[in-house]
């Protein structure tokens, strides 16, 4: 069998994550400089939630004096909504959802991801995708 | 005499040839009577002494010849009638004095009745006939009755059923039969058998056999089963020669280990019999029971493996004859069922893997049904069963474990019928799953979920193609953690974040003016309605006791001043401001937040404004409510006035003519005073312990004093000024000096007073300088009470706990908050229920649980409910003066309440010794080891509750009480007498005595019934 099937492909995107590429990628992301911001993406996104909490609480006072943990699992539920539509709201608001596929589609980003795949091949020992390799 | 008599020396003691030997000399007519008696003697076999004459041994016959012999001077008082009713005279035979004592009613040297004068005749006044008498039933009229009769010794006893039988017998009438009938021989009656026996033992084996067909039961219960009649001393269990299985016959063999022979016949003999005819049935099987005689087990056993022969060669021509005929179904259903498939519609579910079907109309013939098939394939993986119109499905998920359960179950597996209630056998076919079926599946099924699945498994040609399609998984998988991060990580807890009450001050503010006029509203109409109660009722608790006081200082008002009416209403404010009636104080308080609740101390009349802005409309209505009160009491208090003593005219002086008028222009404390000796007008200071110079400066007031110390300093004056002038320059630099100590002095006192409540222990100022100059020494733990502040106030209620709170907030609203909602009318009365009520309460929820818990099951821990913990009162720990912590009480504890339970590690008196020691060295001074009983101890070192924390004190607040709950000891802390809050709670350690001066642990408790050590 020369060919590769899907759960090669599958095995090795597990593979990628088990040597903790996954997470890393996930945390720089995550911490990376927000275009024009100073601030890393993380700390960005933190700030716009509490000013748009803040906002929704000034409209409605009573916000604050009920249950705390439902209250914010609400507001999280709506911000969430629509591609972070409450977010991007706003003059300094984030466009998170553009944003993050712009991140994502970045063909940097895609290539380093294909360079570790191909470093993480040799490494991968007495899996079946090897010995497909050797025969190809 | 024969030889055989003489040489009978040693002849053993029985018979009349004894005493003969014995007591020759004391020989006596009736001793040697036999003698004379027949002619000639022999003796027994056993070398008893015979009388020749068998008739001798009738006993009138004897009787007669005694009285031939026997010039007996005794007459009983039966001698006066015939010769054969007399009573026998005793015979003596022999005249020993062991054998006397046998006589007890014949004196034998005396031969007389010994209690003669004791008897009577029985028919003394011949009420009775003489011979004595018989009851007769009599038929009189009708009725029988009883009859006396004279008896008659001569007349011949008749049988009176002969006669009766020779009427019937006359009258043709069959007779009655006394007697059952006999079918078989009578039984003779049970012989021993022992070593004597002669003969074959009895059976001391039984025999069992199968009666019923299954036989579950297990050897030890038969075993146990027939224990009970005897020891077993050996049992058996058969097995078939031909095939090695059980027969189920058994022998058991009893024993008799007492030593007696017997007892195993009889055990085995009663095992038989209590099962003979009707079997014996061992944990409902049914077995046979008989005793093995006769050969009766190998017959038993012959019998039984002839059966089983036979049985076995029916079975194995059935089973030729089934086999052919399965041969032929089969082929016959593998024509059938040859191109048997999966149905489209299950093509899904069962995805390709190893399938045995059952035909549907087989199933449906049968009333089978899947619960069937699941409970008869439970020991298979299979891992489905479906049931589709075309059949039965069993999905494994493996085409071995497939294989395997069709070989071994197919046309084997029994499954009883619902159609002829009778086990039918099933039959399995095997659908392996094609690998290369799938594409086809593919082709011409118009299923969706097929190709979608197969177009899901695209192939890859080249190494670039797979690393991108991994790529693109990465990537989407990117995509999602980065939103689900996103939301759960930075959006979640960033609005949690923003929520928090304390980031908005402002609306809390805004929240907490609009409670506050809230609460306002409610205390004002709990105002009202409590003003119209107080009018309506004069004799309020309140205004009496806060009247009482008003009043008494208001009579010293009066005194001190003739304008009372004037002064009054302010006065009286000015009197509220300082002693208020605990419902005023309520109102100001939710009036003026800011206010804390005063002591009550006469407060200056000059802050009278301050008070009449915060007194509000309602509240002025309220007073000139009071003033009513008030004026009434008033009157009440003059009209009590002449009987109560007046202090006041103590302190008036006691001379009012002229001369007392010169005396009281001497300044007050030269005045003259009454009494014997005179007074010291100056007080002593001189006495106190650190006397410092300008103590002793104050003390000298006048020249008299001046003098006086001269005088007994033994001071002349000319001499001194001489000396003086020469230490002059450095004199003033030595007062100042002193002066100075002694001014530090002072200050130090009135810090340490200040700030720990107690002076600082002369010990502790042994040397003089800084303490660091005397470098490390152990001060012993009573002084450190002195300067360490958390040990100060021992013995008072303590405030430790307090003293944390108060800190935190200055004033203690909350308090206060709570009393007023008390207050507040509209506020449910919260429901007191006691503590017994509680309890009982409790009691049923634990009941519940335990309930529940008997329900599931299982034997986890989380439900065990420690029910201790529901009596638990609110305690925390706090630094202690004692001993470094302690525990206090949070709320008032009310005597023999529970307070706390002593938690900890349960371990056993070594482990304790062990832990002890170890704890020792490592430095963990406190012990907090508590012994249950004599091997129990609960540590609570590492593990345990805060109870550990309670501290010894000699005049305990608590007791610690082992009880048991649940069956196990536990160390329960109880209230000894009530607690207040915040007091720390304390138990007598009850540690045993310590002879050796160095173990014993100093006690600090502080009591003043302290004994000084715990031990």
């Amino acid at each position: 069998m020369t060919d590769y099937n899907a759960d090669d492909a599958r095995k090795l995107a597990d593979e990628f994550k088990r040597e903790g590429y996954f997470d890393q990628l996930k945390r720089d992301i995550l911490t990376q400089k927000h275009d024009n911001d100073e601030l890393p993406l993380e700390q960005s996104i933190r700030n716009n939630v509490a000013s748009v909490v803040r906002k929704m609480v000034t409209d409605d006072e009573n916000l604050i004096f009920k249950n705390r943990g439902s209250t914010s699992a609400l507001i999280e539920a709506q911000l969430f909504k629509q591609g972070y539509k409450r977010l991007g709201e706003g003059e300094d608001g984030i466009q998170l959802e553009e944003y993050l596929n712009k991140v994502l589609n970045d063909s940097e980003l895609t290539q380093g991801i294909k360079d570790k795949l191909n470093g993480l091949r040799p490494t991968d020992g007495g899996n079946e995708s090897i010995q497909n390799d050797g025969s190809a | 005499m024969s030889g055989y008599y003489r040489r009978s020396y040693p002849i053993p003691p029985t018979g009349p040839q004894r005493s003969n030997f014995w007591h020759e000399s004391s020989g006596s007519d009736y001793n040697h009577k036999p003698y004379f008696n027949g002619g000639y003697k022999r003796y027994g076999r056993y070398g008893n002494f015979v009388d020749n004459d068998v008739s001798s041994r009738n006993h009138r016959n004897r009787r007669e010849e005694v009285n031939d012999g026997s010039s007996s001077s005794y007459e009983s008082p039966l001698l006066n009638h015939e010769e054969d009713t007399k009573r026998p005279i005793p015979r003596v035979k022999w005249d020993t004095e062991e054998l006397k004592a046998k006589y007890h009613y014949f004196d034998v040297r005396e031969k007389k009745l010994i209690h003669m004068e004791e008897m009577t005749n029985w028919n003394k006044d011949s009420k009775y006939p003489p011979n004595g008498y018989v009851l007769v039933q009599e038929n009189n009229m009708g009725q029988p009755r009883p009859v006396f009769k004279q008896r008659v010794p001569q007349e011949k006893a008749v049988d009176p059923r002969v006669e009766q039988r020779q009427q019937q017998q006359q009258q043709q009438v069959i007779p009655p039969t006394y007697r059952k009938l006999r079918s078989k021989l009578a039984l003779l009656p049970h012989i021993v058998y022992d070593k004597f026996s002669v003969g074959p033992p009895p059976p001391n084996e039984i025999v069992l056999s199968l009666l019923s067909n299954v036989a579950t039961v297990q050897d030890i219960s038969i075993k146990n089963y027939f224990k009970r009649y005897g020891e077993i001393s050996h049992f058996e269990a058969f097995s078939d020669p031909n095939s090695a299985l059980p027969l189920h016959i058994y022998l058991i063999r009893y024993g008799s280990y007492s030593g007696k022979l017997d007892d195993a016949a009889r055990a085995a003999y009663m095992a038989f019999k209590d099962h003979e005819g009707r079997g014996c049935s061992i944990l409902g099987t049914k077995f046979n029971c008989t005793l093995n005689k006769n050969n009766i087990l190998e017959k038993t056993i012959s019998r039984t493996v002839t059966d089983n022969l036979n049985r076995v060669r029916k079975i194995t021509n059935d089973m030729k004859k089934m086999e052919k005929r399965q041969k032929e179904e089969e082929k016959k259903e593998s024509q059938a069922y040859s191109e048997r498939k999966i149905p489209l519609d299950l093509a899904k579910q069962i995805n390709g893997r190893p399938v045995l079907v059952v035909s549907k109309s087989f199933a449906l013939h049968h009333g089978l049904r899947v619960e069937d098939f699941k409970v008869k394939l439970r020991r298979y993986r299979w891992s489905r069963i479906l049931d589709h119109s075309s059949g039965l499905y069993v999905v494994f998920n493996d085409l071995e474990h497939a294989r395997n359960c069709q070989k071994v179950e197919s046309g084997k597996m029994l499954i009883t019928s619902r159609a002829k209630r009778a086990p039918v056998d099933v039959r399995f076919q095997l659908i392996a799953p094609t690998v290369d079926k799938q594409p086809t599946n593919d082709i011409n099924g118009n299923h969706a979920a097929l190709p979608k699945s197969s177009n899901q498994l695209p192939t890859y040609k080249t190494k670039e193609e797979l690393i991108s399609a991994a790529t693109s998984y990465i990537l989407k998988d990117l995509e999602n953690a980065l939103h689900v991060d996103i939301r759960k990580r930075i959006i979640g807890p960033a609005v949690f974040d923003t929520l928090n009450p304390a980031s908005f001050p402002d609306l809390i503010a805004k929240k907490e003016v609009k409670e506050k006029e809230r609460k306002e509203v409610v205390a004002k109409k709990a105002e009202e309605l409590k003003k119209k109660q107080s009018t309506n009722n004069d004799f309020d608790i309140f205004s009496l006791y806060s009247g009482g006081v008003t009043q008494s200082n208001r009579n010293r008002l009066k005194r001190r001043g003739s304008e009372v009416i004037d002064i009054l209403p302010s006065g009286r404010r000015k009197l509220f401001k300082g002693v208020k009636p605990m419902a005023h104080m309520l109102n100001d308080d939710s009036l003026s937040k800011e206010q804390t609740p005063v002591a009550p101390s006469t407060s200056s009349p000059f802050d009278e404004s301050e008070d009449e802005e915060m007194t509000s409309s309602d509240a002025t209505e309220y007073e000139s409510g009071e003033d009513d009160n008030v004026e009434q009491k008033k009157m009440i208090k003059v009209e009590t006035e002449s009987t109560t003593p007046e202090i006041d005219h103590a302190e008036k002086p006691l001379f009012v003519s002229k001369k007392a008028e010169e005396i009281m222009r001497i300044p007050e404390p030269y005045r003259p005073s009454v009494g014997g000796l005179p007074k010291p007008i100056q007080p002593d200071d001189t006495i106190r312990p650190n006397l410092f110079i300008d103590d002793l400066q104050k003390t000298v007031t006048d020249m008299e004093d001046l003098f006086i110390l001269k005088k007994v300093l033994g001071l002349d004056e000319p001499n001194q000024n001489d000396e003086k002038s020469e230490h002059d320059g450095t004199l003033e630099y030595r007062i100042w000096k002193l002066r100075s100590q002694a001014q530090n002095f002072r200050v130090d006192q009135e810090n340490q007073l200040r700030l720990l409540g107690a002076p600082l222990d002369s010990l502790l100022l042994t040397g003089n300088g800084s303490f660091k100059a005397q470098g490390y020494r152990k001060i012993p733990e009573k002084l450190k009470s002195c300067y360490l502040p958390h040990r100060r106030k021992p013995h008072q209620p303590l405030n430790t706990v307090s003293y944390h709170s108060e800190t935190k907030d200055g004033t203690p609203e909350v308090e206060r908050e709570e009393s007023e909602n008390l207050e507040e009318p509209e506020s449910v009365p919260q429901e007191i229920s006691s503590s017994r009520d509680n309890r009982a309460s409790n009691r049923r929820f634990q009941q519940d649980i335990e309930a529940q818990r008997a329900a599931i099951g299982t034997e986890s821990e989380l439900l065990s409910l420690n029910q201790l913990n529901k009596r638990k009162k609110p305690v925390t720990f706090a630094r202690s003066t004692i001993h470094n912590w302690g525990l206090y009480a949070l709320e008032p504890i009310a005597a023999k309440e529970m307070i706390i339970e002593y938690v900890g590690e349960r371990i056993r008196q070594p482990v304790a010794e062990m832990r002890e020691i170890r704890y020792l060295k490592s430095g963990i001074g406190s012990s907090y080891l508590f012994r249950i009983d004599e091997n129990t101890v609960i540590d609570a070192t590492k593990k345990g509750g805060i109870a550990r924390f309670i501290n010894h004190c000699c005049e305990p607040s608590c007791t610690a009480k082992i009880i048991k709950v649940g069956g196990m000891k536990r160390i329960v802390i109880y209230a000894l007498r009530d607690i207040g809050a915040n007091e720390e709670l304390t138990y007598d350690y009850k540690f045993e005595r310590e002879i050796d001066a160095e173990e014993r642990l100093p006690c600090l408790c502080g009591a003043p019934s302290c004994k000084g050590f715990l031990n």
